[in-house]
């Protein structure tokens, strides 16, 4: 299987998206799973545990230096920026808010993409503003697979439609579809 | 007009920048935390429309004002004052208030960027009626850094964050009632700071033993490497006296082994920590 990470980005609009996919996902489903989605700065708690619920996975707020295993959802804390560092670990940062975010999506995509290169799928959901749309860019450009919930599904369609103008999307999917793909996925 | 497209380096890239750096400046950055380091530099190079690390590596041996604003633009701010309210409150109750008998406590801020932790700090201080006998040490790595956290000047902008955190810090208190408003910013009063003293000084190189009651180094870590971070627990460590009290960032960890037998939690969500007396 050539790829190894998934990371999903949203705003508003897709937090039933992402308990969608997560509760589609079977247990033993080995890729770790990154989500940045937009939250509130200064609700730190009930979010994971919101997601948890339905997740068959374990899902986490990771520390900063905090080593990425298999099986496990990683969900960027409340005000934090989420990186990825060389050595298979998570880095925060507390750096000022980009497109208005911290944690923003540009950047751990970005990040993600950079260190995961081609082994990284990245999934654009609903959203109201164009954080992720340089991200999108860049896990394109370093050869990993771009998805974009199909607009028209979106609640709030601007971030996925500025996804699909900055780069070349392969795929704009359903979110049915989407959660079929990455079933099959982890069947091959 | 052509847009002008960002650098992306590579790790090569940074390793020549590092080593140039020590050997024009005697200023290592080869432990900090890469990925966020990384895009700062990417930022400097856009800002400065460079395009390559060479011509980057280039212009800051040539020139030493360049380089100043490169140390500026790759150093991380604190953006908001009482980040975290619920660790405020905590470090209020759990550790402030432990010296409200004691003659006199000494706090330090080590590698403070910018003043907010400090102006925080400062108002609780205030409230307890804790600041004539504590005096509190900032430590820093720029002059500039130095005027900037005297000045004590907030962007009206910055403000309304600041203010939302303070009322979830204290339900009903005004943080307005610490600042003299000025047109476009906020001014914080000046007696706040009469016990604080800003110095120029390096972590890793200036040694201070035993000499600390509390020491805050919030969200600092981040931005080193493991390696670093060890040597700054080290470090902080030694300048704590036994029985004193620190907090670092509430997504930073330190559960590793010769931390456990030395500290005791206070607070495990809001990461206060005790030293355990000698």
């Amino acid at each position: 299987m050539p790829y190894k990470y998934i990371i999903i980005g949203g705003s508003a609009g897709s937090f039933q998206t992402v308990t969608n996919i997560l509760s589609a996902l079977p247990a033993d489903f080995s890729m770790p799973v990154f989500l940045c989605l937009h939250r509130l700065k200064h609700v730190r708690s009930g979010f994971v545990e919101a997601l948890s619920i339905k997740s068959n996975l374990k899902v986490v707020e990771p520390n900063d230096k905090e080593f990425i295993r298999q099986h496990k959802v990683y969900l960027a804390p409340a005000n934090y920026h989420m990186y990825f560092e060389l050595g298979n670990y998570i880095a925060l940062s507390t750096e000022p808010s980009v497109n208005h975010s911290r944690p923003s999506i540009d950047i751990s995509f970005a990040s993600a993409a950079y260190a995961y290169k081609s082994k990284l799928i990245g999934i654009m959901l609903s959203g109201a503003n164009k954080d992720g749309a340089y991200g999108m860019k860049q896990v394109k450009e370093n050869g990993g697979l771009t998805i974009v919930q199909d607009p028209d599904e979106c609640q709030v369609r601007t971030m996925t439609s500025a996804a699909i103008s900055a780069t070349k999307i392969d795929h704009v999917f359903k979110v049915e579809e989407i959660i079929t793909f990455l079933k099959d996925l982890y069947k091959k | 007009m052509l847009a002008l497209k960002k650098t992306i380096l590579g790790i090569s890239d940074l390793k020549s920048l590092f080593q140039s750096i020590k050997s024009f400046y005697s200023d290592d950055y080869s432990n900090y935390a890469i990925s966020s380091l990384k895009r700062r530099i990417e930022e400097f190079m856009f800002s400065f429309h460079m395009l390559n690390i060479d011509e980057l590596i280039n212009k800051l041996e040539k020139d030493k004002t360049l380089y100043q604003l490169f140390i500026d633009a790759i150093q991380v701010e604190t953006t908001e004052m009482f980040r975290d309210p619920e660790f405020w409150v905590q470090f209020r109750d759990l550790v402030l208030k432990k010296y409200r008998y004691a003659k006199e406590i000494k706090v330090w801020i080590p590698d403070c960027n910018s003043g907010e932790e400090l102006y925080s700090l400062q108002i609780i201080l205030h409230q307890l009626k804790m600041n004539e006998k504590t005096s509190v040490y900032v430590s820093t790595i720029t002059d500039k850094n130095v005027e900037t956290i005297k000045k004590a000047t907030i962007d009206h902008k910055k403000m309304e964050l600041n203010i939302a955190n303070f009322d979830r810090y204290e339900e009903g208190a005004k943080l307005t009632d610490y600042f003299i408003l000025k047109s476009n910013a906020a001014l914080l009063n000046a007696e706040l700071l009469d016990n604080v003293k800003v110095e120029k000084r390096n972590l890793f190189t200036d040694e201070h033993q035993g000499v600390y009651d509390c020491i805050l180094y919030r969200n600092k870590m981040l931005y080193y490497n493991p390696q670093l971070k060890n040597e700054a627990l080290k470090r902080l460590n030694t300048s704590l006296k036994p029985g004193g009290y620190i907090a670092v960032g509430i997504k930073e960890s330190v559960d590793f082994p010769s931390w456990e037998r030395e500290f005791i939690v206070i607070s495990e969500s809001e990461r206060i920590y005790k030293k355990v007396l000698a």
